[in-house]
């Protein structure tokens, strides 16, 4: 009876906490759909049309392929510059693991605004490329994504036995760096790609690095947002909604990916 | 000779990593904390930076809001996140899933999104306040959400899924054999909790935590999309003295930078202290 009544606490507690956590969400979502909400807690009239006027428009979707394009670019750049590293250290260089874990993990230490503010104060008169603003962007993002893409790397190579491998393949004449690259990483991909998928999800979500490096010279999503926000029209509304859509997308890839892992692991 | 030849060759793999933390992240931190000792009339050593910032009201009051919102916000949220992944264990196995699903989605809600959906519900026109007018509810209807109760309640939100997510793992530690045997010992729930329960979980509390202050430490998103330059926040400072209009006060941010960095650092050594040990205590 006890134990009942506890676990009715529970439900209560977590439904309103559900409530309390989903309801900007909806608020979001309704707003982007309503015609005019002015005076009653709901809607009184919906409409699609600032999703039509949105996606009408090319400044929107360039702001998109912006956002998407930069994500990929720096988690692409960074996933294969930590690969090459954790191949000399894994096969070369055993000792100098720790220096490479302590190394990454220095940017959770570095707010968003820091690194941002002080590489743009070294090199905004500086020489080119790394004066150029999307080249500074890029490698700051791949800074800021480096302590998870590192973790996701690196966990599942240790999950694979990577020495073994690369023996049998000297054995079958096969170099070591063509042997890491053709072997080992199409055994880890998909553990490289959940790490991937989270840290271009960081990436899409920036706004204080896109803020203070590039400015309004490169118009990403989260800029847009910005702009609609303080302009505050109902379009608006459509605009968070859709890049919420995205994050989430992309969250819940990495997400069902993981789960299918973890099945998959315990199968074997 | 050949094999002298093939050890330095592998080095150049490990080269782009050099090269990008060095030229991205130590050049830039070292330039930082020189710069931050750096008269900017002289350019001569100097620790007037940082007795400026300590010092007068307006520098200063940034740090206290920055610690202010950060400890408030991450006390309320790691008593609700407690709660809230104590609640998880006594779920169905339905509820669970509908349950981390939600708490998954909303910590991906995060920065000007998060303001601007808060916005819509406790703004001035917001759907909340608009309800609460009609129902004569005076202290929702006058609520200014543009002030500290404001930012407050966004920074809480972004607290609540992050620190649930970590500590529901945690409970997993807390074996039954152990509830059941101090009830053997009639001891009740609370005194369960208050001598085993909670010490136990000390480690991943204290990780947690940790990595909450730090996260509210360094938002700037959320922050900035609700009150702008208006509110004194130590990242919205530091933003607006490297990009400032009106003018740059470069030395003065990278001094306002290095306690913030300091601050940061202090948080993520006690997280790897502790979370290190709530590893090792789950094996």
């Amino acid at each position: 009876m006890k134990n009942r009544k506890r676990n009715w606490f529970a439900y209560l507690f977590v439904t309103l906490l559900l409530v309390f956590l989903l309801m900007p969400i909806i608020a979001i979502s309704l707003y982007s759909i309503s015609k005019s909400w002015t005076t009653q807690i709901l809607p009184e009239e919906f409409t699609f049309d600032y999703y039509g006027e949105l996606f009408s428009m090319p400044d929107f979707f360039l702001a998109i392929v912006r956002s998407i394009g930069i994500s990929l670019l720096s988690v692409g750049l960074c996933i294969g510059i930590l690969l090459l590293a954790l191949y000399v250290v894994l096969v070369y260089k055993p000792g100098w693991e720790k220096m490479l874990s302590i190394t990454v993990t220095i940017p959770y230490a570095i707010s968003g605004v820091i690194l941002a503010t002080s590489l743009l104060s070294l090199y905004a008169g500086g020489p080119w490329p790394l004066s150029n603003r999307l080249v500074m962007l890029t490698f700051a993002y791949c800074i800021v994504i480096l302590p998870y893409v590192y973790q996701g790397i690196r966990n599942s190579l240790y999950a694979v036995n990577v020495h073994q491998l690369l023996e049998v393949a000297e054995i079958l004449h096969c170099k070591k760096l063509r042997a890491f690259f053709t072997i080992i990483v199409p055994n880890i991909f998909s553990g490289i790609t959940i790490s991937a998928l989270l840290a271009i999800a960081i990436v899409f979500g920036d706004f204080v690095l896109v803020k203070t490096i590039a400015g309004t010279s490169f118009f990403t999503l989260q800029y847009y947002l910005f702009n609609a926000m303080l302009k505050s029209g109902t379009r608006g509304g459509a605009v968070v909604f859709v890049a919420f859509l995205i994050t989430l997308s992309i969250a819940f890839l990495a997400f069902n990916l993981q789960e299918k892992g973890s099945k998959h692991r315990a199968q074997l | 000779m050949r094999t002298r030849k093939q050890s330095h060759t592998y080095l150049l793999a490990i080269l782009p990593f050099f090269l990008l933390v060095i030229l991205f992240l130590f050049v830039p931190m070292i330039s930082m904390l020189f710069k931050s000792f750096r008269s900017p009339e002289t350019g001569a050593f100097t620790l007037n930076n940082y007795v400026t910032i300590f010092t007068k009201r307006y520098y200063l009051m940034s740090i206290t809001n920055s610690l202010q919102v950060s400890l408030i916000s991450t006390a309320a949220g790691i008593v609700i996140a407690f709660i809230a992944a104590f609640c998880f264990q006594k779920l169905g196995k339905k509820y669970r899933k509908v349950y981390t699903s939600a708490l998954n989605m909303t910590s991906n809600f995060a920065g000007v999104t998060l303001a601007f959906s808060f916005m819509l519900l406790l703004g001035k026109t917001g759907t909340l306040v608009t309800l609460a007018k009609q129902m004569n509810m005076k202290s929702l209807a006058d609520f200014d959400f543009y002030s500290v109760s404001g930012l407050m309640i966004t920074y809480i939100y972004f607290q609540i899924p992050l620190g649930t997510l970590l500590l529901i793992p945690a409970f997993d530690s807390i074996k039954q054999e152990w509830k059941e045997s101090s009830q053997v010992l009639k001891a009740n729930s609370f005194q369960f909790w208050l001598y085993i329960g909670i010490p136990v979980l000390m480690p991943s509390i204290l990780g947690t935590l940790s990595i909450l202050f730090a996260n509210s430490l360094s938002a700037y998103g959320t922050a900035y999309a609700l009150m702008g330059n208006n509110f004194s926040l130590m990242t919205i400072r530091i933003a607006g003295m490297f990009t400032g209009d009106v003018v740059q006060q470069v030395e003065l941010g990278s001094a306002m930078s290095t306690v913030l960095a300091l601050l940061m650092c202090v948080s993520v050594v006690i997280n790897m202290k502790y979370m290190g040990k709530a590893g090792e205590l789950r094996k």
